[in-house]
């Protein structure tokens, strides 16, 4: 199986991430990055690391998350540009479940507890995302069974997780989990 | 014959609830004042707080006021390891001159944030940074509660600090101290206790939010809109989560949090608390005073036999 090809770029977040102008300027930094990156067409998996993080406040969550999944999903993005969380613990789970649940976006994360969605996910997109991650990437002419999901049902949930930039067809029109993991085997095979 | 000047009588004991006294006192006051507190003898950060607030409401209206100094030493003592001197100082004309602050705080004392003033977001930035550590000590060792479980506190203070500078308008103070609250739970306590002078919330919600409430817009309605439904001044659907935040984590605290503003206090009380969730028709102050009560976490520090 032909790999796409992808980018990839990781910010590591340290200690005391709190208020709007820190978020904001953090945010500004990544999309430059982003757009940078991106500039050439080819999509681009940013990761963003809280292991380090020891204070994670609501404002500053909404503007390196909230704000930034936004502006990936919007019109005008500064890139074909995925996120990934890593290393998000309890307090930080907490925070950000909130700020994107007002956002109603998705985002994908690691942490202790393995591989979640935090956002307002149904159970069945929750479902279809974690069988997605487990295989890596779906055929199209059997996704219902790839995605453990009824027929009629496979073309909302593939729309839904690419309308929340959780998945992402090639030109063969495979569906591949936006995933660190799913992209490093990809890589290495 | 000089005039005399108005005597605003400071209560023998100001805190959250004795504070509304000290509020009706100042709100007739134009002019100069003199700020009586010799009769003071227990006070906590958010009364210190407001000491200082209702100084410079009056020093607003006119002359700075004058503050007459505490006669009990341990209330003189306590007021200065918790540097209230300093500011008091930029508010009031001191009567005489207080007790300088002992040299070093011990690992014991109950000052956890020294009076601090808050005016953009590096001093949020420091405040987070000075106080981090040393809470995560306190909420394990003298409230019981694990280090998942204190997580929050630095979440609740960036929060509530953050208030004062994205609705205020005016810069504000904070302070945080813990003590046993022998009187009302018979546990230890952390309270913080943040105050600024600021528009307020009526007036800080009102171009968003005001017509929608038509008549009925008032301080109650503006600290419900915020509160409960989680308005804020910003139309991004982002904004806002501030208090959702702090109010979902003082309540896994089983804690208290109240935000007086203009002339309505709301709050989210709990069970071993017996104020009212909603008060209005207080007397009016300027800004808006929050009061955060983390107490120690029930049997958590109760021995096996």
């Amino acid at each position: 199986m032909d790999a796409p090809r992808w980018k990839r770029t990781e910010v590591l977040l340290l200690h005391y991430l709190v208020t709007r102008p820190t978020g904001r300027g953090l945010r500004a930094a990544m999309e430059s990055t982003l757009a940078e990156l991106g500039a050439d067409g080819v999509p681009v998996l940013l990761e963003i690391d809280f292991a380090r993080v020891r204070v994670l406040d609501a404002s500053c969550a909404d503007e390196i998350v909230g704000c930034l999944a936004e502006r990936l999903c919007g019109p005008n993005p500064p890139a074909d540009a995925y996120l990934w969380l890593r290393n998000v613990d309890e307090p930080h789970q907490r925070v950000l479940q909130s700020v994107l649940e007002h956002r109603r976006r998705l985002v994908a994360a690691d942490g202790p507890t393995g591989c979640r969605l935090l956002g307002p996910a149904s159970e069945e997109i929750r479902r279809a995302w974690r069988r997605l991650l487990t295989i890596g990437c779906a055929d199209p002419s059997r996704a219902a069974t790839d995605l453990a999901c009824e027929e009629d049902r496979v073309a909302f949930l593939v729309g839904e997780l690419e309308r929340q930039r959780l998945a992402r067809r090639d030109r063969d029109g495979r569906i591949w989990a936006c995933a660190p993991s799913v992209l490093r085997i990809h890589v290495a095979a | 014959m000089p005039a005399m000047r108005p005597v605003v009588a400071v209560p023998s004991r100001l805190d959250e609830r004795s504070f509304d006294e000290l509020a009706a006192q100042v709100a007739p006051v134009e002019g100069s004042a003199v700020v009586d507190a010799r009769h003071l003898r227990w006070v906590d950060p958010y009364g210190m707080l407001g000491l200082l607030a209702a100084g410079a409401v009056l020093a607003s209206r006119g002359a700075r006021p004058t503050l007459y100094l505490p006669q009990a030493a341990e209330v003189l003592s306590y007021l200065s390891r918790m540097g209230f001197w300093a500011e008091a100082e930029r508010v009031y004309e001191l009567s005489a001159s207080p007790p300088a602050p002992s040299a070093v705080a011990s690992r014991r004392s109950p000052v956890l944030l020294e009076i601090t003033p808050v005016r953009d977001h590096r001093d949020v930035h420091r405040v987070i940074a000075e106080v981090h550590e040393r809470a995560a000590t306190i909420l394990r060792e003298r409230l019981h509660y694990t280090p998942l479980e204190s997580a929050g506190f630095s979440l609740v203070l960036s929060e509530v600090c953050q208030n004062i500078i994205e609705h205020a308008g005016a810069e504000g103070w904070v302070g945080i101290q813990s003590y046993r609250w022998a009187q009302r739970l018979g546990r230890q306590v952390v309270v913080i206790a943040v105050m600024d002078l600021g528009v307020g919330f009526r007036r800080s919600l009102e171009r968003e939010h005001a017509a929608r409430y038509g008549e009925r817009w008032s301080d109650a309605t503006a600290l419900e809109a915020a509160f409960i439904h989680g308005a804020s001044r910003f139309r991004d659907p982002g904004r806002g989560q501030g208090l959702k935040q702090i109010r979902a984590q003082v309540g896994r605290w089983g804690g208290k949090i109240s935000i007086r503003s203009g002339t309505a206090r709301i709050a989210d009380v709990p069970d071993w608390d017996d104020a009212p969730p909603l008060e209005t028709n207080l007397p009016p102050f300027p800004g808006a005073q929050i009061l955060v009560v983390i107490p120690e976490k029930a049997n958590g520090g109760a021995k096996s036999p």
